[in-house]
């Protein structure tokens, strides 16, 4: 069962992507996001021209985003085997911070409902709500790079002969956590790079976390204990 | 505090933090039934006008009760980590999406009593918030399906088969609740009928499955404990 339920919390990671993608992407339609910059009878109409597409679409994209709350699962048992039986701080850090990362994700898809709630309320309010949402989507980088600096001291500091994951992964997370750090700018500019549109903040911060979930997801498929090896905590709960 | 004790005392938090619930919506609220998706924005607003101070210190009751269902959820953690053994996947699981749900509640709650606390604001913008804290705290099925299903499967699939930690049916139960909870997915698709915030599905049979699950878990959850009580006695 052990190994059948690690599989399964490995897998809902590049799943939940997949979610959030054809949610946000190809139902909704909001991503990649439109320009901060859009009036604010243009951003409602972004709600009001698609709104059963948008309503399925983010109710997908809440699917996905709580499944990925199963991958940070499987990530924190590999993590609490990284960091041996006393004490694992790390992996309490990378659960709290995943939780938040997940909650923000969820949270910024029930705002967009919220926004295509009422098609007909006045369109500066359905411009609030959109905001509201864009920036939970784009703007949590502090959980974001406190979960990727976490999991990339764990892998650097593996306690074991034979490291769970491979040490370039660690530096790959450490990397990824410099540059998902840019998103907390996004409230600051309505145009550029580094709006929440812009190819620093969406492009290469979002994309890489993409990224980082698929590669670490296959990673983490060869670090789950194969079926044949007798499991030795078998039978050690009487 | 010996750990039994704290074992019994989050136990009985689910329940506990159950009635704060009920106390803040029903007497305080007064929203049971709920309001309907589909009033006007000028009858939304008089809802706040009308009762803006039972709002206010319902929803501060909403808010203790769902932050105490957390230490509720804190010892199912216990029992699944003796129910998983060394790795824990449907544990963390648990952990995550369960907070996720909390962090709803809470949140809902709060941009209701954001939207009663000026009562006299424009109505169009009283109404979105309105809006905004029904559909956070009706729709969560999201993290209520992944974090039900960790448990019922974490139960179903019990490492110690001769003496389960929970009886296997209540994972079945668990795996159903989740089911039954479904329809609180779709609240953002309708303003009437079943699905809506205050439908028969949404609202009624998925608070009604909620409500079961916590405390005929807890019963189950209890028994377990009691009978590692007695066992540590022989």
């Amino acid at each position: 069962m052990s190994r059948k339920s690690q599989l399964i919390c490995t897998w809902t990671g590049p799943i939940g992507l997949v979610l959030i993608g054809l949610g946000l992407g190809s139902f909704a339609g909001l991503l990649p996001p439109p320009s901060p910059s859009l009036p604010a009878d243009q951003t409602a109409a972004l709600y009001a021209d698609n709104l059963i597409p948008v309503r399925i679409g983010v109710i997908i994209a809440a699917y996905g985003a709580c499944f990925i709350a199963a991958f940070y699962g499987q990530l924190a048992v590999l993590i609490k085997r990284m960091e041996g039986p006393r004490a694992q701080p790390l992996m309490w850090t990378q659960l709290i911070a995943g939780t938040l990362v997940t909650f923000n994700l969820q949270l910024a898809a029930f705002v967009f409902g919220v926004a295509a709630f009422e098609p007909t309320r006045s369109a500066e309010i359905t411009q609030s709500l959109s905001d509201n949402a864009f920036l939970l989507l784009i703007m949590p980088a502090m959980p974001l790079t406190l979960q990727c600096l976490a999991t990339g001291f764990a892998i650097l500091g593996d306690r074991n002969d034979a490291p769970i994951l491979p040490r370039w992964s660690g530096y790959l997370t450490l990397i990824v956590a410099a540059f998902v750090a840019i998103g907390c700018l996004a409230p600051m500019f309505e145009t550029g790079p580094l709006a929440w549109n812009g190819m620093a903040v969406f492009w290469l911060a979002a994309g890489l976390k993409a990224m980082w979930i698929a590669v670490l997801a296959i990673l983490m498929f060869r670090a789950i204990p194969p079926a044949r090896l007798p499991d030795k905590n078998a039978g050690a709960n009487p | 505090m010996n750990s039994r004790t704290s074992q019994f005392v989050c136990t009985w938090a689910g329940p506990f933090g159950f009635l704060f619930f009920f106390l803040g919506m029903i007497p305080f609220a007064n929203w049971v039934p709920p309001p309907s998706p589909s009033l006007s924005s000028a009858a939304v607003q008089a809802l706040y006008q009308n009762n803006p101070v039972g709002i206010r210190i319902g929803m501060i009751l909403v808010c203790w009760g769902a932050t105490l269902i957390a230490a509720w959820y804190a010892q199912v953690a216990v029992l699944m980590k003796r129910m998983e053994g060394e790795h824990t996947p449907w544990l963390y699981t648990q952990i995550i999406s369960t907070t996720i749900l909390t962090a709803n509640f809470v949140l809902g709650a709060m941009i209701l009593a954001v939207a009663a606390f000026r009562p006299e604001r424009a109505a169009e913008i009283t109404h979105a918030l309105h809006d905004y804290g029904w559909l956070v705290l009706v729709w969560p099925g999201m993290p209520v399906t992944v974090g039900t299903a960790a448990m019922g499967f974490a139960i179903i699939g019990d490492r110690n088969p001769e003496a389960p930690v929970l009886p296997r049916w209540s994972g079945f139960f668990c795996v159903w609740c989740a089911v039954l909870q479904f329809g609180g997915n779709l609240v953002c698709m309708f303003h009437t009928g079943p699905f809506a915030w205050d439908g028969l599905l949404a609202y009624w049979v998925a608070l009604t499955a909620f409500t079961a699950w916590i405390y005929v878990m807890s019963f189950v959850m209890h028994r377990s404990l009691k009978h590692d009580a007695a066992a540590a006695l022989s």
